[in-house]
Protein backbone atom coordinates (compact mmCIF):
# COMPACT_ATOMS: atom_id res chain seq x y z
CA UNK A 1 0.00 0.00 0.00
CA UNK A 2 1.27 3.39 -0.97
CA UNK A 3 1.72 6.10 1.62
CA UNK A 4 -0.84 8.18 -0.32
CA UNK A 5 -3.48 5.41 -0.02
CA UNK A 6 -2.80 5.20 3.70
CA UNK A 7 -3.14 8.97 3.98
CA UNK A 8 -6.52 8.87 2.16
CA UNK A 9 -7.81 6.22 4.54
CA UNK A 10 -6.64 7.97 7.70
CA UNK A 11 -7.82 11.38 6.46
CA UNK A 12 -11.16 9.91 5.40
CA UNK A 13 -11.64 8.25 8.77
CA UNK A 14 -10.80 11.42 10.70
CA UNK A 15 -12.95 13.66 8.50
CA UNK A 16 -15.92 11.24 8.53
CA UNK A 17 -15.62 10.73 12.27
CA UNK A 18 -15.54 14.44 12.87
CA UNK A 19 -18.56 15.13 10.65
CA UNK A 20 -20.52 12.19 12.05
CA UNK A 21 -19.76 13.18 15.63
CA UNK A 22 -20.82 16.74 14.95
CA UNK A 23 -24.05 15.80 13.14
CA UNK A 24 -25.08 13.24 15.77
CA UNK A 25 -24.45 15.76 18.54
CA UNK A 26 -26.40 18.42 16.73
CA UNK A 27 -29.26 16.07 15.88
CA UNK A 28 -29.35 14.87 19.50
CA UNK A 29 -29.48 18.43 20.73
CA UNK A 30 -32.28 19.24 18.31
CA UNK A 31 -34.21 16.11 19.25
CA UNK A 32 -34.04 17.18 22.92
CA UNK A 33 -34.96 20.77 22.14
CA UNK A 34 -37.73 19.56 19.83
CA UNK A 35 -39.21 17.31 22.54
CA UNK A 36 -39.08 20.11 25.11
CA UNK A 37 -40.46 22.61 22.60
CA UNK A 38 -43.54 20.45 22.07
CA UNK A 39 -44.05 20.12 25.82
CA UNK A 40 -43.56 23.84 26.37
CA UNK A 41 -46.12 24.63 23.67
CA UNK A 42 -48.58 22.26 25.38
CA UNK A 43 -47.82 23.94 28.72
CA UNK A 44 -48.50 27.38 27.22
CA UNK A 45 -51.81 26.12 25.81
CA UNK A 46 -52.61 24.75 29.25
CA UNK A 47 -51.94 28.10 30.91
CA UNK A 48 -54.05 29.86 28.29
CA UNK A 49 -56.89 27.42 29.02
CA UNK A 50 -56.55 28.07 32.76
CA UNK A 51 -56.67 31.83 32.12
CA UNK A 52 -59.77 31.47 29.92
CA UNK A 53 -61.57 29.33 32.47
CA UNK A 54 -60.60 31.74 35.26
CA UNK A 55 -62.17 34.62 33.32
CA UNK A 56 -65.24 32.85 31.94
CA UNK A 57 -65.88 30.13 34.58
CA UNK A 58 -66.72 27.72 31.76
CA UNK A 59 -65.16 24.35 32.58
CA UNK A 60 -63.15 22.50 29.93
CA UNK A 61 -61.22 19.28 29.38
CA UNK A 62 -57.50 19.56 28.73
CA UNK A 63 -55.84 16.51 27.19
CA UNK A 64 -52.72 17.83 25.38
CA UNK A 65 -50.38 16.42 28.03
CA UNK A 66 -51.47 12.84 27.29
CA UNK A 67 -50.18 12.94 23.69
CA UNK A 68 -46.72 14.01 24.88
CA UNK A 69 -46.89 11.89 28.04
CA UNK A 70 -46.11 14.40 30.72
CA UNK A 71 -47.85 16.32 33.50
CA UNK A 72 -47.58 19.83 34.87
CA UNK A 73 -46.68 19.90 38.56
CA UNK A 74 -47.89 23.02 40.33
CA UNK A 75 -45.23 24.65 42.50
CA UNK A 76 -47.00 27.09 44.80
CA UNK A 77 -43.80 27.88 46.68
CA UNK A 78 -42.28 29.70 43.70
CA UNK A 79 -42.77 33.43 43.33
CA UNK A 80 -44.84 33.75 41.23
CA UNK A 81 -46.11 30.15 41.44
CA UNK A 82 -45.25 28.00 38.43
CA UNK A 83 -46.19 24.87 36.51
CA UNK A 84 -43.19 22.57 35.99
CA UNK A 85 -43.01 19.95 33.23
CA UNK A 86 -42.72 16.47 34.77
CA UNK A 87 -41.97 13.46 32.55
CA UNK A 88 -39.95 10.26 32.58
CA UNK A 89 -36.84 11.97 31.18
CA UNK A 90 -34.40 13.42 33.65
CA UNK A 91 -33.82 16.58 31.62
CA UNK A 92 -35.37 19.80 32.86
CA UNK A 93 -37.75 20.90 30.13
CA UNK A 94 -38.81 24.10 31.83
CA UNK A 95 -41.68 25.75 33.60
CA UNK A 96 -44.23 28.49 33.11
CA UNK A 97 -45.41 30.96 35.73
CA UNK A 98 -49.06 30.89 36.76
CA UNK A 99 -50.81 34.13 35.88
CA UNK A 100 -54.05 33.56 37.79
CA UNK A 101 -54.85 32.04 41.20
CA UNK A 102 -55.09 28.29 40.69
CA UNK A 103 -55.25 25.06 42.67
CA UNK A 104 -53.90 22.13 40.73
CA UNK A 105 -53.34 18.39 40.96
CA UNK A 106 -51.20 17.00 38.13
CA UNK A 107 -52.54 14.59 35.54
CA UNK A 108 -52.18 13.83 31.82
CA UNK A 109 -55.90 14.50 31.30
CA UNK A 110 -57.46 17.13 33.50
CA UNK A 111 -60.63 19.14 33.85
CA UNK A 112 -60.24 22.88 34.46
CA UNK A 113 -62.94 24.81 36.28
CA UNK A 114 -63.19 27.94 38.42
CA UNK A 115 -64.86 28.75 41.71
CA UNK A 116 -65.75 32.07 43.28
CA UNK A 117 -66.02 33.39 46.83
CA UNK A 118 -68.63 36.14 46.66
CA UNK A 119 -68.68 38.86 49.31
CA UNK A 120 -71.20 40.97 47.44
CA UNK A 121 -68.99 44.05 47.13
CA UNK A 122 -66.13 41.96 45.74
CA UNK A 123 -65.56 38.42 44.56
CA UNK A 124 -62.48 36.25 44.46
CA UNK A 125 -62.06 33.63 41.75
CA UNK A 126 -59.72 30.69 41.59
CA UNK A 127 -59.15 28.14 38.84
CA UNK A 128 -59.18 24.45 39.81
CA UNK A 129 -57.28 21.82 37.81
CA UNK A 130 -58.00 18.19 38.63
CA UNK A 131 -57.49 14.82 36.87
CA UNK A 132 -59.97 11.91 36.91
CA UNK A 133 -60.76 11.59 40.61
CA UNK A 134 -63.05 9.78 43.02
CA UNK A 135 -63.77 12.04 46.00
CA UNK A 136 -64.70 9.84 48.94
CA UNK A 137 -66.42 11.47 51.90
CA UNK A 138 -66.37 9.71 55.21
CA UNK A 139 -69.00 11.34 57.46
CA UNK A 140 -68.12 10.71 61.08
CA UNK A 141 -71.43 11.79 62.59
CA UNK A 142 -75.01 12.72 61.67
CA UNK A 143 -74.77 16.42 62.59
CA UNK A 144 -76.37 18.87 60.19
CA UNK A 145 -73.14 20.88 60.13
CA UNK A 146 -71.21 17.83 58.93
CA UNK A 147 -73.59 17.00 56.10
CA UNK A 148 -74.11 20.60 55.04
CA UNK A 149 -70.36 21.00 54.84
CA UNK A 150 -70.07 17.86 52.70
CA UNK A 151 -72.57 19.44 50.30
CA UNK A 152 -70.64 22.74 50.24
CA UNK A 153 -67.29 21.03 49.61
CA UNK A 154 -68.82 18.83 46.89
CA UNK A 155 -70.10 21.88 45.03
CA UNK A 156 -66.66 23.49 45.25
CA UNK A 157 -65.26 20.64 43.11
CA UNK A 158 -65.82 20.82 39.33
CA UNK A 159 -69.19 19.60 38.05
CA UNK A 160 -68.07 17.20 35.30
CA UNK A 161 -71.31 16.02 33.69
CA UNK A 162 -70.26 17.61 30.40
CA UNK A 163 -66.56 16.74 30.41
CA UNK A 164 -64.60 13.62 29.46
CA UNK A 165 -62.50 13.75 32.60
CA UNK A 166 -64.76 12.96 35.51
CA UNK A 167 -64.72 13.90 39.18
CA UNK A 168 -67.00 11.44 40.95
CA UNK A 169 -68.24 11.35 44.51
CA UNK A 170 -68.85 8.52 46.95
CA UNK A 171 -69.51 7.89 50.62
CA UNK A 172 -67.40 5.61 52.79
CA UNK A 173 -68.53 3.92 55.98
CA UNK A 174 -66.01 1.63 57.71
CA UNK A 175 -64.87 -0.87 55.06
CA UNK A 176 -67.53 -0.04 52.46
CA UNK A 177 -67.44 2.55 49.67
CA UNK A 178 -70.81 3.49 48.21
CA UNK A 179 -70.27 4.88 44.70
CA UNK A 180 -73.93 4.60 43.80
CA UNK A 181 -75.40 7.16 46.16
CA UNK A 182 -77.18 8.86 43.25
CA UNK A 183 -78.64 5.62 41.89
CA UNK A 184 -75.94 4.83 39.35
CA UNK A 185 -72.19 4.30 39.71
CA UNK A 186 -70.14 7.46 39.56
CA UNK A 187 -72.09 10.42 40.90
CA UNK A 188 -71.29 13.90 39.63
CA UNK A 189 -71.27 16.81 42.09
CA UNK A 190 -74.87 17.93 41.51
CA UNK A 191 -76.25 14.37 41.51
CA UNK A 192 -74.32 13.54 44.67
CA UNK A 193 -75.55 16.63 46.54
CA UNK A 194 -79.11 16.00 45.41
CA UNK A 195 -78.88 12.38 46.58
CA UNK A 196 -77.53 12.78 50.09
CA UNK A 197 -80.94 13.10 51.60
CA UNK A 198 -81.70 13.51 55.28
CA UNK A 199 -82.43 9.76 55.26
CA UNK A 200 -78.76 9.06 54.52
CA UNK A 201 -77.62 11.41 57.25
CA UNK A 202 -76.70 9.71 60.47
CA UNK A 203 -76.63 6.21 59.01
CA UNK A 204 -72.85 6.13 58.83
CA UNK A 205 -70.12 7.16 61.22
CA UNK A 206 -67.33 4.59 60.94
CA UNK A 207 -63.83 5.66 59.99
CA UNK A 208 -63.14 4.72 56.38
CA UNK A 209 -60.97 1.59 56.30
CA UNK A 210 -61.81 0.50 52.76
CA UNK A 211 -59.07 0.08 50.17
CA UNK A 212 -59.33 3.16 47.99
CA UNK A 213 -58.48 3.36 44.30
CA UNK A 214 -55.28 5.23 43.35
CA UNK A 215 -57.21 8.25 42.11
CA UNK A 216 -59.26 8.65 45.30
CA UNK A 217 -59.23 11.64 47.63
CA UNK A 218 -60.51 10.78 51.09
CA UNK A 219 -62.17 13.57 53.06
CA UNK A 220 -63.36 12.61 56.53
CA UNK A 221 -65.78 15.13 58.02
CA UNK A 222 -66.92 15.24 61.62
CA UNK A 223 -67.01 17.19 64.84
CA UNK A 224 -63.93 15.35 66.13
CA UNK A 225 -60.78 14.94 64.04
CA UNK A 226 -57.48 13.21 64.70
CA UNK A 227 -54.49 13.13 62.37
CA UNK A 228 -55.83 10.82 59.63
CA UNK A 229 -53.84 7.93 58.19
CA UNK A 230 -55.16 8.73 54.71
CA UNK A 231 -56.54 11.88 53.05
CA UNK A 232 -57.68 14.76 55.22
CA UNK A 233 -60.00 15.11 58.18
CA UNK A 234 -62.16 18.25 58.46
CA UNK A 235 -64.11 19.73 61.32
CA UNK A 236 -66.90 21.68 59.56
CA UNK A 237 -67.44 25.39 60.01
CA UNK A 238 -68.95 26.19 63.40
CA UNK A 239 -71.31 28.99 64.36
CA UNK A 240 -68.32 31.35 64.28
CA UNK A 241 -67.66 30.43 60.63
CA UNK A 242 -64.39 28.68 61.47
CA UNK A 243 -63.52 25.03 60.95
CA UNK A 244 -60.27 23.11 61.01
CA UNK A 245 -58.59 20.34 59.09
CA UNK A 246 -55.67 17.94 59.35
CA UNK A 247 -53.68 16.20 56.62
CA UNK A 248 -52.53 12.59 56.87
CA UNK A 249 -49.16 12.26 58.57
CA UNK A 250 -48.90 16.00 59.27
CA UNK A 251 -49.36 17.04 62.87
CA UNK A 252 -50.68 20.51 62.15
CA UNK A 253 -54.17 21.91 62.39
CA UNK A 254 -55.27 24.15 59.52
CA UNK A 255 -57.96 26.79 59.98
CA UNK A 256 -60.79 26.51 57.45
CA UNK A 257 -63.01 29.43 56.48
CA UNK A 258 -64.39 28.29 53.11
CA UNK A 259 -64.60 25.13 50.96
CA UNK A 260 -61.64 26.25 48.82
CA UNK A 261 -59.39 25.75 51.86
CA UNK A 262 -60.55 22.11 51.92
CA UNK A 263 -59.98 21.73 48.17
CA UNK A 264 -56.42 23.05 48.56
CA UNK A 265 -55.58 20.64 51.39
CA UNK A 266 -57.29 17.75 49.67
CA UNK A 267 -55.69 18.20 46.22
CA UNK A 268 -52.21 18.51 47.70
CA UNK A 269 -52.62 15.93 50.45
CA UNK A 270 -49.53 14.62 52.19
CA UNK A 271 -47.47 14.31 48.99
CA UNK A 272 -43.96 15.30 50.02
CA UNK A 273 -42.10 18.07 48.20
CA UNK A 274 -38.80 19.79 48.90
CA UNK A 275 -40.69 22.42 50.88
CA UNK A 276 -43.07 20.19 52.84
CA UNK A 277 -46.40 18.49 52.17
CA UNK A 278 -48.06 19.74 48.97
CA UNK A 279 -51.42 20.10 50.77
CA UNK A 280 -49.93 22.55 53.24
CA UNK A 281 -48.20 24.49 50.45
CA UNK A 282 -51.40 24.73 48.37
CA UNK A 283 -53.33 25.81 51.47
CA UNK A 284 -50.78 28.55 52.31
CA UNK A 285 -50.77 29.70 48.70
CA UNK A 286 -54.59 29.88 48.51
CA UNK A 287 -54.76 31.84 51.76
CA UNK A 288 -52.02 34.28 50.73
CA UNK A 289 -53.60 34.83 47.31
CA UNK A 290 -57.09 35.38 48.73
CA UNK A 291 -56.02 37.73 51.50
CA UNK A 292 -53.69 39.78 49.29
CA UNK A 293 -56.55 40.44 46.88
CA UNK A 294 -58.94 41.01 49.76
CA UNK A 295 -56.60 43.65 51.22
CA UNK A 296 -56.53 45.67 47.99
CA UNK A 297 -60.26 45.18 47.34
CA UNK A 298 -61.05 46.43 50.86
CA UNK A 299 -58.88 49.52 50.45
CA UNK A 300 -60.63 50.40 47.20
CA UNK A 301 -64.15 49.58 48.43
CA UNK A 302 -63.90 51.61 51.64
CA UNK A 303 -62.37 54.67 49.99
CA UNK A 304 -64.99 54.49 47.23
CA UNK A 305 -67.86 54.19 49.73
CA UNK A 306 -66.62 57.17 51.74
CA UNK A 307 -66.10 59.21 48.60
CA UNK A 308 -69.63 58.41 47.43
CA UNK A 309 -71.09 59.18 50.83
CA UNK A 310 -69.35 62.55 50.89
CA UNK A 311 -70.52 63.38 47.37
CA UNK A 312 -74.11 62.50 48.31
CA UNK A 313 -73.88 64.43 51.56
CA UNK A 314 -72.99 67.66 49.74
CA UNK A 315 -76.21 67.45 47.68
CA UNK A 316 -78.57 65.83 50.20
CA UNK A 317 -77.23 66.15 53.77
CA UNK A 318 -79.87 63.77 55.10
CA UNK A 319 -79.87 61.24 52.26
CA UNK A 320 -80.39 57.61 53.38
CA UNK A 321 -77.33 56.47 51.45
CA UNK A 322 -74.93 58.60 53.46
CA UNK A 323 -75.26 56.57 56.64
CA UNK A 324 -75.48 53.25 54.77
CA UNK A 325 -72.25 53.90 52.86
CA UNK A 326 -70.32 55.29 55.82
CA UNK A 327 -71.51 52.36 57.92
CA UNK A 328 -70.32 49.92 55.22
CA UNK A 329 -66.92 51.65 55.08
CA UNK A 330 -66.58 51.64 58.87
CA UNK A 331 -67.47 47.97 59.15
CA UNK A 332 -65.28 46.92 56.22
CA UNK A 333 -62.12 48.96 56.90
CA UNK A 334 -60.82 46.64 59.69
CA UNK A 335 -60.40 43.98 57.01
CA UNK A 336 -57.28 45.78 55.75
CA UNK A 337 -55.08 44.95 58.78
CA UNK A 338 -56.90 41.65 59.33
CA UNK A 339 -56.20 40.47 55.78
CA UNK A 340 -52.47 40.93 56.42
CA UNK A 341 -52.67 38.37 59.23
CA UNK A 342 -54.18 35.83 56.78
CA UNK A 343 -56.19 34.47 59.71
CA UNK A 344 -53.37 32.16 60.75
CA UNK A 345 -54.35 31.87 64.39
CA UNK A 346 -57.88 30.91 65.50
CA UNK A 347 -58.44 34.36 67.07
CA UNK A 348 -57.31 36.15 63.88
CA UNK A 349 -59.48 33.84 61.78
CA UNK A 350 -62.49 34.46 64.04
CA UNK A 351 -62.02 38.23 63.81
CA UNK A 352 -61.63 37.97 60.03
CA UNK A 353 -64.73 35.90 59.48
CA UNK A 354 -66.79 38.10 61.83
CA UNK A 355 -65.67 41.22 59.94
CA UNK A 356 -66.29 39.58 56.56
CA UNK A 357 -69.82 38.66 57.65
CA UNK A 358 -70.51 42.13 59.04
CA UNK A 359 -69.16 43.70 55.85
CA UNK A 360 -71.33 41.43 53.70
CA UNK A 361 -74.41 42.38 55.73
CA UNK A 362 -73.57 46.09 55.58
CA UNK A 363 -73.24 45.82 51.82
CA UNK A 364 -76.62 44.09 51.58
CA UNK A 365 -78.11 47.12 53.33
CA UNK A 366 -76.32 49.43 50.87
CA UNK A 367 -77.79 47.47 47.94
CA UNK A 368 -81.25 47.18 49.50
CA UNK A 369 -81.36 50.95 49.89
CA UNK A 370 -80.27 51.37 46.27
CA UNK A 371 -77.10 53.16 47.29
CA UNK A 372 -74.39 51.28 45.43
CA UNK A 373 -75.32 52.14 41.86
CA UNK A 374 -78.87 53.43 41.68
CA UNK A 375 -79.21 56.78 43.35
CA UNK A 376 -82.65 58.29 43.35
CA UNK B 1 4.32 12.40 -7.38
CA UNK B 2 2.59 15.33 -9.07
CA UNK B 3 -0.53 13.18 -9.65
CA UNK B 4 -0.58 12.20 -6.01
CA UNK B 5 -0.28 15.85 -5.00
CA UNK B 6 -3.15 16.75 -7.33
CA UNK B 7 -5.42 14.04 -5.93
CA UNK B 8 -4.53 15.11 -2.40
CA UNK B 9 -5.52 18.67 -3.28
CA UNK B 10 -8.83 17.35 -4.66
CA UNK B 11 -9.55 15.69 -1.32
CA UNK B 12 -8.56 18.76 0.66
CA UNK B 13 -10.77 20.89 -1.58
CA UNK B 14 -13.70 18.46 -1.31
CA UNK B 15 -13.32 18.37 2.46
CA UNK B 16 -13.27 22.14 2.49
CA UNK B 17 -16.49 22.28 0.44
CA UNK B 18 -18.09 19.75 2.74
CA UNK B 19 -17.17 21.81 5.78
CA UNK B 20 -18.58 24.93 4.12
CA UNK B 21 -21.85 23.08 3.43
CA UNK B 22 -22.05 21.81 7.02
CA UNK B 23 -21.33 25.31 8.34
CA UNK B 24 -24.04 26.76 6.11
CA UNK B 25 -26.54 24.21 7.42
CA UNK B 26 -25.59 25.05 11.00
CA UNK B 27 -25.95 28.78 10.35
CA UNK B 28 -29.32 28.18 8.71
CA UNK B 29 -30.58 26.06 11.60
CA UNK B 30 -29.39 28.54 14.23
CA UNK B 31 -30.93 31.41 12.25
CA UNK B 32 -34.20 29.53 11.98
CA UNK B 33 -34.14 28.78 15.69
CA UNK B 34 -33.47 32.45 16.54
CA UNK B 35 -36.34 33.52 14.28
CA UNK B 36 -38.62 31.00 15.98
CA UNK B 37 -37.56 32.24 19.42
CA UNK B 38 -38.25 35.85 18.45
CA UNK B 39 -41.61 34.80 17.03
CA UNK B 40 -42.45 32.90 20.21
CA UNK B 41 -41.42 35.90 22.34
CA UNK B 42 -43.58 38.23 20.29
CA UNK B 43 -46.50 35.78 20.44
CA UNK B 44 -46.03 35.46 24.20
CA UNK B 45 -46.22 39.23 24.63
CA UNK B 46 -49.32 39.41 22.43
CA UNK B 47 -51.02 36.61 24.39
CA UNK B 48 -50.11 38.31 27.67
CA UNK B 49 -51.51 41.66 26.52
CA UNK B 50 -54.73 40.03 25.34
CA UNK B 51 -55.16 38.18 28.63
CA UNK B 52 -54.57 41.37 30.62
CA UNK B 53 -57.08 43.18 28.41
CA UNK B 54 -59.70 40.55 29.22
CA UNK B 55 -58.71 40.55 32.90
CA UNK B 56 -58.96 44.34 33.17
CA UNK B 57 -62.46 44.35 31.71
CA UNK B 58 -63.60 41.65 34.14
CA UNK B 59 -61.90 42.24 37.50
CA UNK B 60 -64.38 43.34 40.19
CA UNK B 61 -61.69 45.69 41.46
CA UNK B 62 -62.41 47.99 38.51
CA UNK B 63 -65.75 47.12 36.96
CA UNK B 64 -69.40 47.15 37.92
CA UNK B 65 -70.03 44.32 35.49
CA UNK B 66 -67.99 42.73 32.70
CA UNK B 67 -66.91 45.46 30.25
CA UNK B 68 -68.68 48.11 32.33
CA UNK B 69 -66.10 50.18 34.23
CA UNK B 70 -67.10 52.07 37.36
CA UNK B 71 -65.68 55.61 37.25
CA UNK B 72 -65.37 55.79 41.02
CA UNK B 73 -63.50 52.51 41.20
CA UNK B 74 -61.11 53.81 38.56
CA UNK B 75 -60.68 57.07 40.45
CA UNK B 76 -60.01 55.29 43.76
CA UNK B 77 -57.64 52.84 42.10
CA UNK B 78 -55.59 55.81 40.90
CA UNK B 79 -55.28 57.12 44.47
CA UNK B 80 -53.07 54.16 45.41
CA UNK B 81 -50.54 55.07 42.70
CA UNK B 82 -47.60 52.82 41.91
CA UNK B 83 -48.10 50.58 44.96
CA UNK B 84 -51.61 49.65 43.79
CA UNK B 85 -50.26 48.93 40.32
CA UNK B 86 -47.62 46.58 41.72
CA UNK B 87 -50.25 44.79 43.83
CA UNK B 88 -52.60 44.34 40.89
CA UNK B 89 -49.75 43.09 38.71
CA UNK B 90 -48.79 40.54 41.37
CA UNK B 91 -52.28 39.00 41.17
CA UNK B 92 -51.81 38.23 37.50
CA UNK B 93 -48.24 36.97 37.31
CA UNK B 94 -46.29 40.23 37.71
CA UNK B 95 -44.42 42.08 34.98
CA UNK B 96 -44.70 45.62 33.69
CA UNK B 97 -47.96 46.56 32.03
CA UNK B 98 -50.30 49.53 31.90
CA UNK B 99 -53.90 50.31 31.11
CA UNK B 100 -55.99 53.37 30.53
CA UNK B 101 -59.68 54.03 30.14
CA UNK B 102 -61.00 56.90 28.04
CA UNK B 103 -64.64 57.98 27.99
CA UNK B 104 -66.09 59.14 24.69
CA UNK B 105 -68.31 61.93 25.94
CA UNK B 106 -67.86 64.27 23.02
CA UNK B 107 -65.22 66.28 24.85
CA UNK B 108 -61.47 66.40 24.33
CA UNK B 109 -59.61 63.86 26.51
CA UNK B 110 -58.77 65.31 29.92
CA UNK B 111 -56.67 63.21 32.27
CA UNK B 112 -58.17 62.59 35.69
CA UNK B 113 -56.04 63.29 38.74
CA UNK B 114 -56.02 60.51 41.37
CA UNK B 115 -59.44 60.40 43.01
CA UNK B 116 -61.00 62.71 40.41
CA UNK B 117 -64.18 61.68 38.56
CA UNK B 118 -65.79 64.89 37.36
CA UNK B 119 -64.46 67.32 34.74
CA UNK B 120 -62.20 64.66 33.26
CA UNK B 121 -62.63 61.59 31.08
CA UNK B 122 -59.40 59.63 31.01
CA UNK B 123 -57.77 57.49 33.69
CA UNK B 124 -54.27 56.10 33.17
CA UNK B 125 -52.58 53.51 35.34
CA UNK B 126 -49.12 52.02 35.72
CA UNK B 127 -47.71 53.96 32.76
CA UNK B 128 -43.96 54.33 32.30
CA UNK B 129 -42.71 56.88 29.79
CA UNK B 130 -40.12 56.10 27.15
CA UNK B 131 -40.67 52.34 27.02
CA UNK B 132 -41.73 50.26 24.05
CA UNK B 133 -44.93 48.29 24.41
CA UNK B 134 -47.47 46.08 22.69
CA UNK B 135 -51.03 47.22 23.37
CA UNK B 136 -54.60 46.35 22.46
CA UNK B 137 -57.78 48.39 22.82
CA UNK B 138 -61.38 47.34 23.32
CA UNK B 139 -64.62 49.33 23.34
CA UNK B 140 -66.27 49.30 26.77
CA UNK B 141 -68.90 51.11 28.80
CA UNK B 142 -68.12 53.41 31.68
CA UNK B 143 -70.61 53.95 34.47
CA UNK B 144 -70.56 57.63 35.52
CA UNK B 145 -71.89 57.82 39.08
CA UNK B 146 -72.68 61.50 39.00
CA UNK B 147 -72.97 62.39 35.34
CA UNK B 148 -75.20 65.33 36.11
CA UNK B 149 -75.21 67.03 39.48
CA UNK B 150 -77.61 69.82 40.35
CA UNK B 151 -77.97 71.57 43.69
CA UNK B 152 -80.82 69.20 44.45
CA UNK B 153 -80.14 66.01 42.56
CA UNK B 154 -77.66 63.76 40.79
CA UNK B 155 -78.13 61.47 37.82
CA UNK B 156 -76.13 58.47 36.71
CA UNK B 157 -75.19 57.70 33.13
CA UNK B 158 -73.41 55.00 31.14
CA UNK B 159 -70.99 56.31 28.53
CA UNK B 160 -69.11 54.62 25.75
CA UNK B 161 -65.38 54.36 26.17
CA UNK B 162 -62.27 52.45 25.25
CA UNK B 163 -59.82 50.53 27.41
CA UNK B 164 -56.23 50.16 26.24
CA UNK B 165 -53.97 47.57 27.86
CA UNK B 166 -50.30 47.28 27.01
CA UNK B 167 -47.32 45.15 28.01
CA UNK B 168 -43.88 46.75 28.11
CA UNK B 169 -41.35 44.86 26.01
Amino acid sequence: MEVYELFKMVFGLIASGFILFFLINFAGLYAGVGGCTGKNIALKNFLKSVEDVYLTENEIDFTDFKRLQFTAAFQPWQSPPAFQIVDDATENCGYIRATVPVLSKPGEEVVIDARTINLGWWEYSMAIVIPETLVVFSPRDGNDATWDFIRDVTLAFPETDNTETKVRFALCDSGKIDEGVCGSAGCSAFDFVASILPATQGTMSGACTATLPDNALLISVGAICDVPTNGICVQPLGSNGIGSAMIANVSQQFTIIDPLDVIALSLGGDEETLFGPQGKLLYNYKRASFFQELGLATELATVRALDLAEAIHTVHPDHRCFSALTSFATVTAPLIPLAETEGKTPSEATALVATLTASKNAYTTVVDLGCDYLFT
Amino acid sequence: MKKAQSELMNYVFLTFLLMVAVTMIIIFLIGWQVTQLNFEKSKGITDRALFLLKYTTATPLLVKDVSLFDDRKLAMFAVGGEETCTKLASFVGGGDWFFNVTVFDGKAPVRCAPGEVTNCNQWSFCEQSGRKFTAFALPVNVYRTFAITTPTDFLTQTDLGVVTVGVYT
